[in-house]
């Protein structure tokens, strides 16, 4: 082979390793996308007449009184969120606690990529935690709302989601997802659900 | 990226070009360019691939959020659990957190802790940057202000023939 030719080969053959090696890194695998998201929540036409405040102390009358004992027959505490545009969210958390694991870190990037969209932008929402219905239901109640109240801070703090578009709402095990399976782990979805519009 | 691409390709082929031009002996070629045996032709070859290669400054557009986090969360997931349990994804304590143990760090963490959370900052500081970039499309074409750009957002996203520079700010913010 000609020297040239040797040439032509190395360098070639560095080419290929540089543009490999400035390529965009192959993105996780993530359960949904930023748009998949945006789709979900948009779509609001009316904001519902909604009094968080409201829900939350329904939850905590009902957990007190021991009222539905029986989680396998519970009603859902917040029917009137089903109907609002909305989302499932797996977010890891440490045991017994509202610290986010390093696994979900990724789910709420996505969260705050679909939030900060122009299309969503006039949006306010009402971030759900909750749990499945194992322990005490008093407990299961505040640790829902710790856990909601931490993601509105990731949210606000990290990725400098204004505040005003976002509330914390924690209904423990008074809104499984799947009541039929109340120990299920599905019940620990987070619930982002779409409840305001800017005028 | 492919017309920043092209662009990059057409400046660093324009500046060769040029140089050649000094030696009518030889053809502008590509086998010219990469095969020639003089070194001063090799070291040019090499900065063509160079500046093919590297990563464009001017319309690199920031890491989406998702992205940034995932990095963040897969390079140091197990020095968080190590060494900063307790601390929440919140960016200015886990920041703290992970600075003051970069000694007993892991070498992935390490790499790539500073450039997800730079990458972060860097589009929540680009919202800022939209209404000066787009200012003229806010004003002129969205009938807005650009005090408020937020509100013309929709505006300049359905307005065709939008600048490069709002685009790009646009884009940065993550808005798109």
């Amino acid at each position: 082979m000609r020297p040239e030719n040797m040439n032509n080969i190395c360098l070639l053959a560095g080419l290929l390793v540089l543009f490999a090696a400035s390529a965009p890194p192959v993105r996780a695998q993530a359960p949904v996308t930023a748009d998949d998201m945006t789709h979900r929540l948009g779509g609001l036409e009316t904001a519902p007449d909604l009094d968080v405040a409201a829900i939350r102390q329904r939850a905590l009358d009902r957990v007190k009184s021991k009222a539905e004992p029986v989680a396998l027959k519970r009603p859902r505490i917040a029917p009137e969120l089903l109907k609002l545009p909305q989302l499932l969210v797996e977010v890891q958390f440490d045991p017994d606690s509202a610290i986010v694991r390093p696994q979900s870190y990724q789910t709420l990037g996505l969260i705050a990529d679909a939030l900060v969209r122009a299309a969503m932008l006039p949006y306010g929402f009402l971030i759900v935690g909750r749990t499945e219905s194992v322990g005490k239901r008093e407990s299961n109640l505040t640790l829902s709302q710790r856990r909601a109240d931490s993601i509105r801070d990731v949210l606000v703090t990290t990725f400098k989601i204004s505040p005003k578009r976002l509330q914390a709402l924690g209904l423990g095990e008074e809104q499984l997802q799947d009541a039929n399976q109340p120990a299920s782990l599905v019940n620990r979805q987070v619930q982002i659900v779409t409840i305001a519009k800017a005028p | 990226m492919v017309d920043n691409f092209v662009t990059r390709a057409y400046f660093a082929g324009t500046i060769l070009a040029n140089d050649s031009a000094r030696e009518p002996s030889k053809a502008l070629t590509i086998r010219n360019f990469i095969g020639s045996d003089e070194p001063m032709v090799q070291v040019r070859s090499i900065l063509l691939i160079l500046a093919l290669a590297s990563p464009s400054l001017a319309a690199a557009e920031t890491m989406s959020f998702g992205d940034a986090a995932a990095i963040l969360g897969k390079s140091c997931g197990k020095d968080i659990d190590d060494t900063c349990r307790g601390v929440n994804f919140d960016f200015n304590r886990l920041k703290d957190c992970l600075y003051r143990n970069q000694d007993s760090m892991s070498a992935p963490c390490k790499a790539n802790y500073p450039g997800a959370l730079d990458a972060i900052q860097k589009r929540i500081a680009a919202r800022a940057t939209v209404a000066r970039q787009c200012e003229y499309e806010i004003v002129k074409k969205c009938h807005g202000k650009a005090k408020e750009a937020n509100k013309s957002l929709e505006c300049l996203l359905a307005t065709p023939n939008v600048s490069a520079r709002c685009n790009q700010a646009i884009g940065d913010a993550g808005y798109r």
